[in-house]
């Protein structure tokens, strides 16, 4: 028999906690719960359809809700935003209407509630379930099935998976004010619900919204898990109250509608406290973060608008700031340093602003009576719209870094004067020494063309070869002290090259033969006849060469080409080639020969003489003439050394017009 | 297969399954009960 109606159903949100909170297995268990309840306390026949319809279609509601609920809630923090509470209560509600419309049908189909009475027990039927879906349920989820699923699991050993995921949503310890604060709020509850229900102050649920006052007391200091607690208390009270004092059938419906209405507002209210809570402690996690950071890479951290404006400082140690903290929020950099260093400043923080993009600014400023450099690494802040109105510095002192740097400049440029003072010095003297020595061979020849005995004669001959080679070797000197104090200047003029090449290499053939050498040479017929540019310098350059692997060549030749690689009115680039058949040059030294004073090896020094300047004064002699040098050898198999200049043909020159025993010989 | 009868023979000798799954059963009709005790309206 219909008996009237209870201004909430509680089980109903046992069931959805035990569902969504502990398991889908537990969906039998709430068959047997709803069959015994029914039997036991409604005196329904355990054979009757009835029954056993309605168990199937409040359990079946319910478990697709709660079946929803597993996928859309977090195991551990199953309220953690507003959304999620939107999310559980468009599950929820949506099954107690379904359970609302079907459960009381099962029953006006079976009798116990008159047709008449249908929709009444229907809208009963939804909104008390509601209620308790609103405020029981969540209370479950928050405070009990975490806990006992944690120990579930934790008896399983899969505490880990218990434990991992999002944090849980705890009360706060509370302190002495705090604990007083609680009583005063459960005292409030109580109030509240003596002046709706109990008091005579009130009829029919005049002053309900009194009941508001709490919930959201609560809410708004406690969040999520103190407005669960505040409903539960609320609708349990008025639960009791409504026994107390009984009100009219008629304005219960009502009554049902309010309690809905302030379970929703207290729900919806702590969640949103409770994501507050949740940013703002986020919030600061950030901010010991960034401070933690600060820290630990020992650089100064500021904050600045467009205009310069120093938004926010951060740093472990004020002393490193030009002015103390306080002084600098909220300044203009222009203010704190004046135009002069701010200018470049603000510029760079402008562009960064507008661009998007990092840059990096070096910046003196004054520190107590002298001035610091620092290095500042500049990026734009995104603001939540996209386009950056602030930007982060971070501030690097590299002060001994400047200092550092300045005292090795000063000291290159101290280096490089004595250099030129030296390469000056050895310049003027060369000279000095060039008179005396002609003076020696000269004398030495004269001596030699007179009569002297063999002895005379082979001491003599020892003293010009000694004083030939004393020569060659100022030259040397002369020539790369030249170049180093930049003194090196070309003489172009108009030449026969073929011809000077014949000259040259016919003087060189005869120390060649000397040694069992064959010294060749070919001009390649597209080389112009005549060329202007420096004939001295180039004689040089080929000297050098030939005489090297003349000098490093024990047998076999020496090959001397020359071609022009690039041909263009005016301008022709030859390219000569010296080959020879002797020890060659390890991979490995190849770039070494080029330096002065340097051989690929100290055992060539005791077998084929010392070193000298000469590959470096061939060197900057061809890069002079707008060329390169370089060498292709192998250890054993000879070397081949390549250089090209550049020239300017002259009008009247043609490779064709040269005579042929100039353009070659032995070829 | 074996695995998860295992697994499922693990949870029936859970005691902190069984034992909430009894006492939640307890509840449900105790709620209940109270339900009907606190039933109110005057006619």
């Amino acid at each position: 028999m219909w008996q009237g109606v209870s201004a909430w159903y509680p089980p109903v949100g046992l069931e959805v906690a035990v569902l969504t909170g502990l398991g889908m297995a537990y969906a039998p268990l709430m068959v047997v719960a709803g069959l015994i309840a029914s039997i036991v306390n409604y005196h329904e026949s355990p054979f009757s359809l009835a029954t056993w319809l309605m168990v199937f279609i409040s359990v079946g509601g319910y478990t697709a809700a709660s079946y929803l609920l597993r996928r859309m809630l977090q195991d551990n923090a199953p309220f953690q935003t507003l959304g999620d509470v939107f999310r559980y209560l468009g599950a929820a509600l949506s099954a107690a209407v379904f359970v609302g419309v079907l459960g009381p049908l099962a029953l006006t189909w079976d009798g116990t509630i008159p047709r008449a009475d249908y929709p009444k027990a229907a809208m009963s039927w939804m909104v008390g379930d509601s209620v308790a879906l609103v405020c029981l349920a969540p209370f479950l989820l928050l405070h009990v099935t975490p806990w006992l699923r944690r120990r579930a699991e934790s008896y399983e050993g899969r505490e880990q998976l218990a434990t991992a995921g999002p944090k849980r949503i705890r009360a706060k310890a509370y302190g002495a004010r705090g604990s007083l604060e609680v009583m005063a709020q459960a005292g409030s509850i109580v109030l509240a619900l003596w002046i709706v229900f109990g008091s005579h102050l009130a009829q029919s649920f005049e002053l309900f919204y009194l009941l508001f006052l709490p919930t959201i007391w609560i809410a708004v200091r406690h969040g999520m898990p103190g407005a669960t607690w505040a409903t539960l208390a609320l609708n349990l009270g008025a639960m009791v109250m409504l026994k107390i004092a009984p009100e009219d059938m008629q304005r219960l419906g009502v009554l049902q509608f309010l309690m809905l209405i302030v379970s929703l507002t207290g729900l919806c209210l702590g969640a949103l406290i409770t994501e507050r809570d949740s940013s703002e402690q986020g919030l600061r996690e950030g901010e010991a973060r960034l401070q933690a950071m600060v820290g630990a890479i020992d650089e100064i951290v500021f904050e600045f608008d467009g205009a310069g404006i120093i938004r926010n400082v951060w740093t472990t140690n004020e002393a490193a700031l030009a002015r103390p903290k306080k002084e600098l929020m909220g300044s203009s950099i222009q203010q704190v340093f004046g135009e002069e260093v701010a200018r470049p400043f603000v510029e760079t923080l402008r562009r960064v602003i507008s661009a998007g993009r990092g840059e990096s600014i070096e910046y003196s400023i004054p520190f107590g009576s002298g001035a610091r450099w620092f290095l500042g690494r500049v990026s734009p802040i995104q603001s939540p719209e996209g386009a950056a109105k602030t930007v982060c510095m971070t501030a690097r002192d590299i002060t001994p870094r400047k200092e550092a740097e300045d005292e090795l400049r000063r000291a290159k440029e101290a280096a490089e004067s004595v250099s030129r003072a030296k390469s000056e010095f050895l310049a003027n003297i060369s000279h000095e020494f060039r008179t005396p020595m002609n003076g020696i061979l000269g004398m030495t020849e004269l001596i030699l063309d007179t009569e002297i005995n063999s002895e005379q004669r082979e001491y003599l001959e020892m003293v010009k070869s000694s004083a030939d080679s004393l020569l060659c070797l100022l030259s040397d000197i002369l020539d790369f002290s030249k170049g180093e104090a930049g003194k090196v200047e070309l003489v172009d003029y108009e030449f026969a090259l073929a011809p000077s090449l014949a000259e040259t290499l016919q003087v060189m053939r005869f120390r060649a033969r000397q040694k069992g050498i064959e010294l060749r040479w070919n001009v390649h017929r597209n080389v112009p006849e005549h060329v202007t540019g420096d004939a001295t310098r180039l004689r040089q350059v080929r000297v050098n060469l030939v005489g090297n692997a003349i000098k490093f060549t024990e047998r076999g030749e020496v090959l001397v080409q020359v071609d022009a690689q690039e041909l263009s009115d005016p301008q022709v680039i030859l390219h000569f080639r010296v080959t020879d058949s002797g020890i060659g040059i390890p991979k490995e030294k190849q770039s070494m020969i080029f330096e002065v004073f340097t051989q690929a090896d100290s055992s060539t020094t005791r077998n084929y003489g010392g070193t000298g300047p000469g590959l470096a004064i061939t060197t900057r002699l061809v890069t002079l003439m707008e060329g390169k040098l370089w060498v292709e050898s192998e250890w054993g198999h000879g070397s081949t050394f390549h250089f090209t200049v550049t020239f300017r043909s002259a009008p009247r020159g043609s490779a064709l017009a040269t005579r042929d025993q100039h353009r070659e010989d032995g070829l | 297969m074996e695995e998860k009868a295992a697994r499922f023979s693990r949870v029936l000798r859970n005691p902190w399954r069984v034992g909430p799954g009894i006492i939640l059963v307890a509840l449900y009709i105790l709620l209940d009960r109270m339900t009907v005790f606190f039933r109110c309206g005057r006619e």
